[in-house]
């Protein structure tokens, strides 16, 4: 019996569907059996950003709405985890087009053939939110350490606890550490004060995730990538809910000698 | 001595609010004599409710989907639209806000109030007779054990449910006649704890006090006719003495720049005009002629 995660966020933007697609990678990696549903209507996305767009057939709404045999039909399997299936959402519907209790029924079916159902939810608190919480187990809230995406986080979570969703936990997405230090960006602990939210992780901006995105190709999977590594983690605390000695990756302090040794390697790489 | 409700009672109140109409179900109604009661209530002032948008005073009730379903269906059968309901369950404002109905946490207690009375006019109409039919000593005996009886089992079960913390029932001592109504209605309603964090876009009305046992986050509301006590940051909006009332106070154990009202008299801690200033932590706010006060409690 697996899990079914709801990956929410309220606010549009804050990277939900590069996480689902990196912590579907990532325990995939891990040997787990893993099912990517993108339950963002009209508006769809994860396919993309796991370079299966070409291969979709069936869709989400072709499933609920019994235009094939089983939602096994509509599976996408991914290009490098044989173990990592995608069920796209449709791009010419609406979010009208399921119902909650469609979605509960469909993940139900999932949860009983997956170790771990990921949902990719839209943006918003409307019917595609109610859809995609309406058969989660547990949720991961996304959010930016920005004031605006931690108060549409507050709002999410306020409604996943009404809803009885647990646990919900935290990832902290696109921080830059520096900037915080200077006191200009909300700090971890600032988000967490706000949120009171168990942490599930820290993932640091980096320029590569936005590149690897639009390739196709998870963070996660990169070795060089410090957002991929912090993926790492997340995955690693995501099956082991107690994984000690992972540390929040924070960029340390750049000193003095940080300093001198990128002026060194500039001037080389010049 | 238990009092039985006679069914029928009436257990369903049209009020008109400054937010609307509002529907007020007495709390230990059976529920199909609510929906009766409603569905007589909708017939006979058809003309008047075509149409019409109204919002419901639940109270403590516990309502199933079902339930709130066939509630759902009464109001619309007499094109009546359900536009946000009142409840302090969970449960209730979960199953509301799942058919898409906005609820927030709260009671106006008004249908409860008029069970209450109801029940008083039982006793004294059981007393009552109860004197006539036994001698003079025997009457005195059993009005005695009835002023000593406490409330009816609905306040405890209230208590437990809600953890609302109810004042001493005590009858309070004698005041001017104009003060009676405000200070003993206040005093009757008590104080409404909520020990979690209320999160962006939650809101809790209560016609008491209310102590919050957590955070009041940022697009959040509290609204109280009497006292608002905060044991945690505040950083949403808080409205003490809503009905007018002056002498209500705000006591806050973190303060951050939000809007705080007591009665009509308003502070905007708008980070600008603050110029800097770091808002001090344990403060009591309240109304010094006719302007907020804040003194810092040590």
């Amino acid at each position: 019996m697996g899990k079914v995660i709801v990956v929410t966020s309220g606010k549009g933007g804050v990277g939900k569907t590069t996480a689902t697609a990196n912590l579907g990678s990532g325990l995939a990696q891990q040997g787990k059996t893993v099912v990517l549903v993108d339950t963002d209507i009209g508006l769809r996305n994860l396919d993309l950003v796991l370079g299966l767009e070409n291969r979709i057939v069936f869709d989400l709404v072709d499933v609920v709405d019994g235009k094939c045999r089983s939602f096994r039909q509509a599976l996408i399997r991914d290009k490098r985890f044989e173990n990592l299936q995608i069920l796209a959402s449709a791009q010419s519907r609406d979010k009208d087009a399921v119902q909650p209790e469609q979605m509960k029924a469909l993940c139900g079916e999932l949860r009983a053939a997956f170790d771990y159902v990921l949902l990719d939810c839209p943006a918003g608190i409307e019917m595609g939110f109610k859809n995609a919480i309406a058969g989660a187990d547990e949720a991961i809230v996304v959010t930016n350490p920005e004031v605006s995406a931690v108060r549409d986080a507050d709002r999410i979570v306020g409604l996943l606890e009404a809803a009885g969703v647990a646990p919900i936990r935290l990832l902290l997405n696109r921080f830059k550490a520096n900037v915080a230090q200077r006191g200009q960006m909300l700090s971890v602990e600032d988000v967490q004060d706000i949120l009171n939210v168990t942490l599930l992780g820290t993932v640091p901006e980096d320029e590569r995730i936005v590149h690897a995105s639009n390739k196709g190709e998870p963070a996660v999977l990169d070795p060089k990538s410090k957002a991929g590594l912090a993926y790492r983690q997340v995955v690693q605390r995501l099956i082991n809910p107690d994984a000690t000695g992972l540390a929040l990756p924070a960029q340390a302090p750049e000193g003095m000698f940080g300093k001198l040794r990128r002026m060194f390697n500039v001037g080389l790489a010049h | 001595m238990t009092v039985q409700m006679t069914p029928e009672a009436d257990c369903v109140t049209l009020k008109g609010t400054r937010h609307g109409l509002l529907i007020c179900v007495r709390e230990d109604a059976d529920w199909s004599a609510v929906l009766h009661s409603l569905g007589e209530r909708l017939t006979g002032h058809a003309s008047f409710l075509q149409g019409a948008q109204v919002s419901l005073d639940l109270g403590w009730r516990e309502l199933d989907a079902e339930s709130f379903r066939a509630l759902l269906d009464a109001l619309n059968a007499q094109n009546v639209q359900l536009i946000g309901v009142l409840s302090t369950s969970l449960h209730t404002r979960t199953v509301a806000e799942g058919m898409g109905i906005k609820a927030i946490i709260g009671r106006l207690g008004l249908a409860h109030h008029q069970g209450r009375q109801l029940r008083q006019q039982a006793r004294e109409q059981a007393a009552a007779a109860a004197e006539a039919e036994h001698a003079s000593a025997e009457a005195a005996e059993a009005e005695t054990e009835a002023s000593v009886e406490p409330e009816p089992s609905v306040d405890g079960e209230i208590v437990a449910e809600a953890a609302a913390v109810a004042a001493p029932t005590s009858t309070p001592a004698p005041t001017p006649p104009h003060l009676q109504v405000a200070a003993a209605e206040v005093e009757q309603e008590g104080t409404l704890l909520i020990k979690r964090t209320l999160r962006s876009g939650q809101k809790a009305v209560y016609p008491g006090h209310i102590v919050l046992w957590g955070d009041l986050n940022s697009g959040a509301e509290l609204e109280a006719d009497g006292d608002i006590i905060v044991l945690g940051a505040v950083r949403g909006r808080v409205h003490a003495g809503a009905g007018g009332n002056h002498e209500s106070q705000v006591w806050v154990k973190a303060l951050h720049p939000t809007v705080i009202r007591i009665g009509d008299v308003t502070w905007t801690g708008d980070p600008s005009g603050l110029n800097g200033i770091k808002l001090p932590a344990n403060v009591r706010i309240k109304v010094v002629k006719d302007d907020l006060c804040f003194e810092t409690i040590v």
